[in-house]
């Protein structure tokens, strides 16, 4: 297959990761002339779902760049002497990695508002019909040193045996109060919060210490800094994507959120976006004259107007636009065979839960998500626990330990492989005159919205005024080029027709030969 | 009389570039041919209605999109595959050669419950052509080789034989489907703003 790269383009993006990935689509779907090219040899980048023995290489390589203090561990069995009992899966580190393709763990794991930003702008955009979605079957929370559910919907505040009738009751009459807050109405009974922080607001709404942990640690996904305003809006948002897929407001993509990229990709190829994976950069440089990326990779000089670069792809040229490297989020993956939580939480076992924690004293938080083979992402019987917190240093397990001890305190589910990392950043100082741009690596947040305002902005500034992903038109709203829709050809026929067509030539070859 | 149930089933095209991957999904769907070569641009998936064996299913024709022009399919293309097929050029003796690695590649990516008997149907296109390179009885060959792969020869251009191929196709992926059900791996998943992607009415189309 020795197909020639084409040399000039509009736009070369560097990095298939999530964002890279928005501004490629984006800029295709434009009608720009895009070149979408990766050093690795998937899509994803920092934002890509692995297999097993490829997550297991990718740490042990310990990248230079966006991934960093990596360990992992196996928690084996096989070696111990103990023996084990009937109960026990035997899943060794070779059972595991027998089943090596049938996981797809994510770096980056997110949980999308069923009416947040990217639903919003996959719908938008036509793009979601290169996907597929989980409901999350839970979302819990801990109370008690236990792990509950938290009701979601109104009939599950009915159902719930975890609220007495006053709580619900409580529950109910705050959601509510929430539904009809409005930020720009001043109101009395809110006007006094402003400024304030959201505890403070309910704790003056006398709800039960449950009640309110419920709501702080699940539903307004807030801390203890957590501002008045920002905590009614979560709450909010929270309810706006009620009702609308499943039981909880939240999606999971099934096969991991390693597959989101890729579908931004897709679309950015169906525009005519050329792909590349496995093409390293060598040399970047400007035209001093015309103000042109040139980009030289595998022996040839590439040329575009613009170039985005993932944060971990930089080619050192323009590196040094970079300030000091940030440690952005501390993460955990767990390997599994028993989910957390009661046989309640994990029906038929067991969906995707989602879970948020915080420290004792309320300033740290962090988001558990529980993965079982109904997500695509692990074998049957296995399951997957994915840890993150905002990095407070460069030990990921030191930064997790509050929440791994809450989580492992009264279960001990049977740990077989475990693993820590940290996703980096920098900031990219950009002048207004370059032509190149820089994306984020990813930061802490349950969804996409923070991802979503960076390639929005940086395709903005390169585009101004052009509309960002409209929608993909469906088929029969597309016209051919050249092609006359009322005329007719034979295979327009309908069938009927045709077979007597093909019947007249038939006998019209027959008479030839008798000839 | 016997029920009628409706499925969608998932094929998806594999083989090098410019065999004639999309001529025959727009042959197929939409009764037209092109002459006019362009690297694939614009063409993404269709959908047509089939019956097979009293059953109306929805086939939906993944098109590679152009990124296996630098070896570039990503893994979510191969997601739920029910059938793959193959298809080199009869021409181009290159292009029949890397049917061995599509396929891998198909089996490593989409790693299907049961490797052996996933169903593949390889199509040698451009027979209308003077130049043919590849031979009938060596394409066969490789076919059986591979745990009898069904094996058409087909003209994108002429329509020759890409009704009954897919015919084929439709029948073949349909008894993954089934088997598919019985394991129903996924169950409950979901599809966004689905009222318009499953919309029964508009069943054939397509985005080429």
């Amino acid at each position: 297959m020795s197909d020639e790269l084409p040399e000039d383009y509009d736009l070369i993006v560097i990095g298939t990761g999530f964002v890279e990935s928005c501004i490629a689509a984006a800029a295709s779907r434009i009608g720009k002339n895009v070149l979408h090219i990766d050093a690795n040899e998937y899509y994803g980048d920092v934002w890509s779902s692995f297999n097993l023995d490829a997550l297991i290489n990718l740490l042990e390589q310990r990248p230079e760049a966006s991934l960093r203090n990596a360990t992992y561990r196996w928690h084996d069995r096989s070696t111990s002497t103990e023996p084990i009992s009937p109960s026990h899966h035997p899943w060794t580190r070779e059972a595991l990695l027998a089943k090596s393709r049938r996981f797809s763990i994510d770096l980056c794991p997110r949980i999308l508002y069923a009416a947040g930003q990217l639903v919003q702008l996959l719908i938008k955009s036509n793009i979601c019909r290169y996907a597929e979605f989980r409901a999350l079957d839970h979302v819990c929370m801990r109370y008690n040193e236990e792990i509950v559910p938290v009701p979601c919907s109104r009939s599950d505040v009915f159902n719930t045996k975890a609220l007495s009738i006053v709580e619900k009751r409580l529950l109910m009459k705050f959601l509510n109060g929430c539904q009809v807050y409005n930020i720009k109405k001043c109101n009395d009974d809110t006007l006094a919060f402003r400024g304030k922080t959201f505890q403070d607001y309910l704790q003056s709404q006398r709800v039960t210490e449950k009640i309110a942990s419920c709501i702080m640690q699940s539903i307004a996904l807030s801390n203890v800094n957590t501002s008045f305003e920002e905590g009614m809006e979560r709450t909010q948002r929270f309810l706006r994507s009620l009702g609308r897929y499943g039981n909880t407001p939240f999606l999971f993509p099934m096969y991991g959120c390693g597959e989101l990229p890729q579908c931004f990709c897709r679309l950015c190829a169906v525009y005519g976006g050329i792909y590349c994976l496995k093409r390293a950069v060598d040399n970047v440089s400007l035209d001093a004259d015309t103000n042109e990326v040139l980009l030289s990779s595998a022996g040839k000089t590439l040329r575009a107007k613009n170039l985005v670069c993932a944060f971990g792809q930089v080619p050192s040229q323009i590196a040094s636009n970079f300030g000091e490297l940030r440690y952005n989020i501390s993460r955990a993956v767990y390997i599994t065979a028993h989910p957390l939580g009661g046989e309640e939480l994990n029906k038929g076992g067991g969906g995707v839960n989602m879970m948020r924690l915080l420290t004792d004293s309320g300033d740290r938080d962090a988001i558990f998500i529980q993965l079982s083979h109904y997500s695509g992402t692990c074998p049957e019987g296995l399951y997957i626990f994915h840890l993150t917190t905002p990095a407070a240093s460069n030990d990921p397990a030191d930064d997790l330990s509050p929440f791994t001890a809450q989580i492992f305190q009264n279960n001990e589910p049977e740990i077989l492989f475990s693993s820590f990392f940290t996703i980096t950043s920098s900031t990219f100082s950009h002048s207004n005159t370059s032509p190149i741009f820089c994306t984020d690596a990813p930061s802490y947040e349950l969804d996409y919205d923070a991802a979503i305002a960076n390639a929005r902005d940086i395709f903005g500034r390169i585009y101004a005024g052009s509309e960002f992903l409209p929608r993909a038109p469906d088929p029969e709203e597309i016209v051919v080029d050249g092609e006359d829709p009322s005329a007719l050809s034979e295979h327009n026929l309908p069938d009927d027709l045709r077979s007597q067509l093909h019947d007249l030539e038939h006998s019209t070859q027959l008479i030839d030969i008798g000839e | 009389m016997a029920t009628r149930k409706k499925s969608l089933l998932k094929v998806i095209i594999l083989g090098d570039s410019s065999v004639g991957k999309t001529s025959l999904m727009n042959q197929y769907v939409n009764k037209r041919f092109s002459n006019q070569y362009k690297a694939t641009i614009g063409a993404d998936f269709c959908t047509k209605e089939v019956v097979v064996d009293d059953r109306v299913v929805t086939m939906q024709i993944w098109d590679t999109a152009g990124q296996e022009r630098f070896q570039s399919l990503g893994v979510a293309f191969y997601r739920g595959a029910d059938c793959c097929v193959l298809v080199y050029d009869v021409t181009a003796p290159n292009s029949f050669k890397n049917l061995d690695s599509w396929r891998d590649e198909f089996l490593i990516q989409a790693s299907p419950r049961d490797p052996e008997h996933f169903p593949f149907v390889v199509l040698g296109n451009k027979v209308d052509l003077d130049n043919r390179q590849v031979s009938t009885r060596r394409a066969q060959q490789w076919c059986q080789s591979k745990n009898d792969i069904p094996y058409y020869e087909t003209s994108a251009k002429e329509g020759i034989n890409v009704e009954m191929a897919f015919q084929t196709i439709a029948k073949n992926a349909l008894q993954q489907e089934a088997e598919a059900e019985i394991y129903n791996e996924f169950p409950d998943q979901i599809r966004l703003n689905s009222d318009r992607n499953n919309r029964p009415g508009n069943a054939d189309n397509c985005q080429c």
